[in-house]
């Protein structure tokens, strides 16, 4: 069939783990140094091609992750196809964040749910992760991967595992971005900010 | 004429001889007898005309003749003479000769008695002598004393000249000169040594000249070097005097602005010690003593102006005083042209305090020329200078701070200039021109600080993050109250955390509305207006600012902003608009204190209305970006009109939808009510239309029951939406109305009550009112296509179906009619 198919996605993390930026960089090609706080949710589409022909739609949810607005979360994890947890590497308490957002998920989720965990902020912290982090990624059956929205880095693997993975018969497809990314940023602008 | 001829010569030799003569010589010719008579009474001068007529004559030899005769005939007369006269003088002799002998001896006598006479007069010669040498001596001595009296103050006033001109008095040395010259020189000039006097006098009033000169050059360069001190003085002078006058009800005022005008005076005095000691480098108690005595006199004071005076005097007595007054006045002027022309390196603030205090410097002295020597220069020549020094002045100043980004920098500028001004202003001096320039000055200053609270105002919207501000202690919630004027009597009994209805924004721009307007008013200090005058200028400089804001407000909605965004701009709009009077108030405060009850009804209002626009601006953008993100959620429709059967619940895309308005109403909380109101019904419309448009589309060929039980269960769900008041204040029941068309026309076409729809179409009680006809055959032109199509596949049970909506159609076209 030629028919599009649809993915829905909910974003879902602490305050200033860089949700949104991961999400603009992936629509727009493009990374806020000084992003606003996201305030109750935002929705954002965008239809991308794999390489083997399919079209697929992908709905995001962005959700603000202050403690108002927390409430908000359940009803779209319920009815996501995909969540995606994001933590900030260089915030201490990721491994707190962790376990309290994954318990979220965990407990709304539907039976067709994935979630994949998104360590965020890869270019702020070394190659070293902390043995609790890697302890519970291992005992988990989510898929986990490292990414940095201000370089751009992993976005595209990202996405494409979004995309396919609902599908089996697309498992081994990729993305085709349609528009090449911008050139990296001067390293001496500042750094994402945490709210 | 012969008769004549024989009288006249008796008379000369007897008249014997006269009358012998003729007779004998009667036969010669009267020709010859004229010419011998001319000869011999003619004088030796007309010698030569006598014989020219002899020659012309002709007859030369015959001439010549005759005269031989007269001349034999005389000396035969001689011999006679002496004949006759013989034997007398032999007589005559002999008695001589006795006479000599008688001589001879009287001659003896007295050769004896004058030896005698000389040998007893001899000592009386020589007393006579003596006497004679004694009397030219006595003479010579009293002319020679007479001469010198009057030479001596000739000699007195030339030692005093000599000496004059050794110490350099040069205007008594003139007056001694002038005595000399016209005085005592003209008594003596015969003398040699007074004539070499007079000679080496000559260059001395030359001398004169070029000393004086010299001493006026002196003069200037001494007061070229003392006019910063002078300026200095006269314009400390001008700041203790301007606070004479105060007024009881002015004291406290007064006492501040002397405050700050000592702490200008003391930059400026910190300045001008500063360039002093580079200057003298002093050890630092002499300039403490040199500072010390500059205390004590006036700026007058400062300079000894007797050089000038002297000069007058010493030119006026030269004859040349038209020639020194020019000199004077060229050069002041080009003094003038130096001192108003500042320095290459006028790159810093105490260049701009010696640069005025040079000029101030300068005035003051040609004012106390003036005063004293109103020969030498007039008022016209004084103002002259002025109006030209001011013109180029304001230029420099334009120049350098027309363009200036640097409010510090003008306020400081400011406080000189002024000060500057009421000094000028106290010597007479012409100063409007300069309070125009200090009032350009206010305007640049106001431009330049409009633009830099623009552009703070700008940082602020970048960098909020438009969340209301939340404060979790009693200590906090005082900081913001402090900083924002907001009163509500039961926030404060409310328990932390509380929450502000405005963003960290609103206190920012508050507080820099604040100082930008104590900004403008320092600027104002002092600056010649009254009360009322600056309250109104600062009223309208609020103004202003308010319309730029409002102004980058307006460009800055237009950017790609979230809702939240929008939304929290609004709220933050109400309160910055209340908080106007707030600044009205601290207007009051700052200008008139409590004098302000009383003119209350004349001030300028501060403008709240700049934000309606950009209110409305922002409403606008609200209403837009929810209907754009309606629109991308409505995008995910995916409906299959050819659906068997309805699944049984709404579909995803109207469940996300009504999730995402709940979640963004929820935000509305804060929004005024009218707003929020406003939002949301107009979503509701949107989405009502957006379903209609979805139903109604070309593009839908043909729909099938389930897929229209479908519909409706979406629309039941928007409908219960709006039943949940999801907004404060709205009438549920007016909200429904916006899915009463919609909901109209599914209930006709699910229930085919066509019956009913055609016996009451157009009737005020209509069941179906809002239901055009129109609208019911485009979608019973799908269910009928819908049909078509399905009969190919299921058999000929489904051509009634299809007959009896045909039948319908035509019916329903009739009403059309």
């Amino acid at each position: 069939m030629d028919t599009i198919k649809t993915v829905k996605v909910v974003v879902v993390g602490e305050s200033g783990a860089g949700k949104t930026a991961l999400l603009t960089c992936f629509l727009d090609n493009t990374f806020e140094t000084d992003p606003l706080t996201t305030i109750g949710i935002d929705f954002k589409h965008k239809i991308v091609q794999l390489n083997d022909g399919q079209s697929i739609r992908l709905q995001l949810w962005d959700t603000a992750g202050q403690e108002r607005f927390r409430q908000l979360a359940p009803a779209y994890i319920r009815s996501a196809r995909v969540a995606l947890l994001v933590i900030d590497l260089s915030d201490e308490n990721c491994v707190e964040h962790l376990i309290r957002w994954k318990g979220i998920i965990d407990k709304n989720k539907s039976d067709f749910t994935s979630t994949i965990i998104v360590g965020n902020k890869h270019d702020l912290v070394s190659e070293k992760r902390s043995p609790r982090l890697t302890a519970i990624i291992r005992e988990t059956n989510d898929e986990y991967i490292e990414t940095s929205a201000k370089m751009r880095k992993n976005i595209k693997k990202l996405f494409s595992s979004v995309a396919c993975r609902p599908f089996p018969e697309h498992e081994t497809s990729q993305i085709i971005l349609l528009n090449e990314p911008r050139p990296v940023e001067s390293a001496t602008k500042r750094c994402c900010q945490r709210w | 004429m012969p008769n004549s001829s024989s009288t006249s010569q008796p008379a000369t030799t007897g008249s014997e001889t006269a009358s012998t003569s003729y007779v004998n010589y009667v036969e010669m010719s009267a020709e010859q007898e004229y010419f011998l008579y001319e000869l011999e009474t003619t004088d030796s001068g007309s010698m030569g005309l006598v014989l020219r007529a002899i020659y012309d004559t002709g007859d030369v030899q015959s001439f010549a003749r005759a005269l031989q005769q007269r001349i034999s005939h005389y000396d035969k007369n001689i011999q006679k003479v002496c004949s006759f006269h013989y034997q007398s003088f032999v007589d005559a002799m002999q008695e001589l000769m006795k006479l000599k002998e008688q001589c001879q001896d009287i001659k003896e006598e007295t050769v004896a008695i004058d030896a005698e006479i000389q040998q007893i007069s001899q000592r009386l010669c020589q007393k006579k002598q003596e006497i004679v040498r004694y009397r030219k001596l006595m003479k010579n001595a009293k002319t020679a004393m007479d001469q010198i009296a009057v030479c001596l103050p000739v000699l007195e006033n030339y030692a005093k000249l000599q000496e004059q001109m050794s110490n350099r008095k040069y205007y008594q040395a003139l007056k001694t000169l002038e005595e000399l010259e016209h005085t005592h020189l003209a008594l003596v000039e015969k003398y040699r040594f007074t004539q070499v006097l007079a000679k080496s006098m000559a260059p001395v009033r030359l001398e004169i000249k070029e000393k004086a000169y010299s001493e006026f050059k002196d003069f200037l360069e001494n007061i070229k070097k003392v006019a910063g001190r002078i300026g200095k003085h006269a314009s400390k002078d001008t700041a203790e005097q301007h606070s004479f006058g105060v007024t009881d009800a002015e004291r406290a005022k007064k006492i501040q602005e002397e405050a700050r005008k000592n702490a200008s005076n003391v930059e400026i005095e910190v300045s001008a010690d500063g360039s002093i000691v580079k200057k003298n480098m002093s050890p630092k108690r002499n300039m403490k003593m040199q500072v010390e005595d500059d205390e004590q006199v006036s700026a007058q004071d400062l300079i000894d102006f007797t050089p000038v005076h002297r000069c007058c005097q010493i030119f006026n007595v030269l004859g040349a005083k038209e020639e020194f007054e020019q000199y004077y006045r060229q050069q002041r002027k080009e003094q003038c042209d130096l001192v108003i022309e500042p320095t290459h390196k006028m790159n810093n603030f105490k260049h701009y305090v010696e640069y005025l205090d040079e000029i101030v410097g300068f005035f003051v002295v040609e004012d106390q020329i003036l005063m004293t020597q109103s020969n030498l220069s007039t008022t016209v020549d004084k103002d002259k200078l002025w109006d030209n020094a001011l013109m180029k002045i304001r230029q420099h100043l334009d120049a350098r701070f027309g363009g200036s980004p640097d409010v510090l920098m003008m306020l400081k500028m400011k406080k000189v200039i002024l000060l500057f001004i009421l000094t000028m202003k106290s010597y007479g001096y012409a100063v409007a021109p300069l309070y125009e320039l200090l009032q350009n000055f206010r305007d640049q200053y106001n431009e330049i600080l409009v633009k830099e609270y623009c552009a703070q105002f700008e940082r602020d919207l970048e960098k909020d993050n438009y969340t209301p501000i939340t404060v979790n202690s009693e200590e906090e919630f005082r900081t913001i109250i402090r900083k924002f004027p907001f009163y509500k009597r039961s926030m404060e009994q409310e328990p932390f955390p509380r929450r502000f209805p405005f963003s960290p924004f609103v206190t920012d721009a508050y507080t820099q509305a604040k100082n930008y307007l104590i900004g403008c008013l320092k600027f104002m200090d002092n600056l010649q207006l009254n009360t009322s005058a600056v309250d109104d200028t600062v009223r309208r400089c609020a103004n202003v600012l308010l319309g730029r804001w409002a102004g980058v407000l307006k460009s800055f909605v237009h950017k790609r902003l979230s809702m939240i965004q929008l939304v929290q701009i609004t709220i933050n709009l109400g309160y910055l608009e209340k908080s106007c009077e707030s600044l009205g108030a601290f207007i009051t405060s700052k200008t008139s204190g409590e004098e302000a009850i009383g003119t209350t009804s004349h001030q300028v209002v501060l403008s709240e209305k700049v934000f309606r626009d950009v209110r409305s601006e922002v409403e606008q953008q609200i209403d837009e970006c929810m209907r754009s993100k309606v629109d991308e959620i409505i995008d995910l429709a995916n409906y299959d009109w050819e659906l068997p059967a309805a699944a049984g619940q709404a579909s995803e895309f109207i469940s996300d939808l009504i999730n995402f308005l709940q979640t963004t109403f929820t935000s509305f909380t804060n929004l005024p009510s009218g707003l929020a109101k406003h939002v949301c019904t107009q979503t509701c419309k949107h989405i009502s239309q957006s379903m209609s448009d979805f139903l109604l589309s070309p593009e839908t060929k043909c729909i099938s029951t389930g897929a229209l039980d479908q519909f409706s269960l979406d629309v039941m769900q928007c409908e219960m939406f709006t039943t949940r008041c999801p907004v404060a204040g709205v009438d549920p029941q007016t909200l429904s109305m916006t899915f009463a068309d919609l909901r109209q026309l599914l209930d006709l076409v699910m229930s085919s009550d066509w019956t009913t729809f055609n016996a009451e179409y157009g009737k005020d009680h209509a069941k179906y009112l809002r239901v055009k006809a129109s609208t019911a055959i485009v979608v019973l032109e799908k269910m009928i296509e819908f049909e078509r199509k399905s009969t190919g596949f299921f058999g000929i049970a489904k051509g009634d179906r299809k007959k009896l909506l045909d039948t319908i159609v035509r019916q329903l076209k009739l009403l059309e009619i």
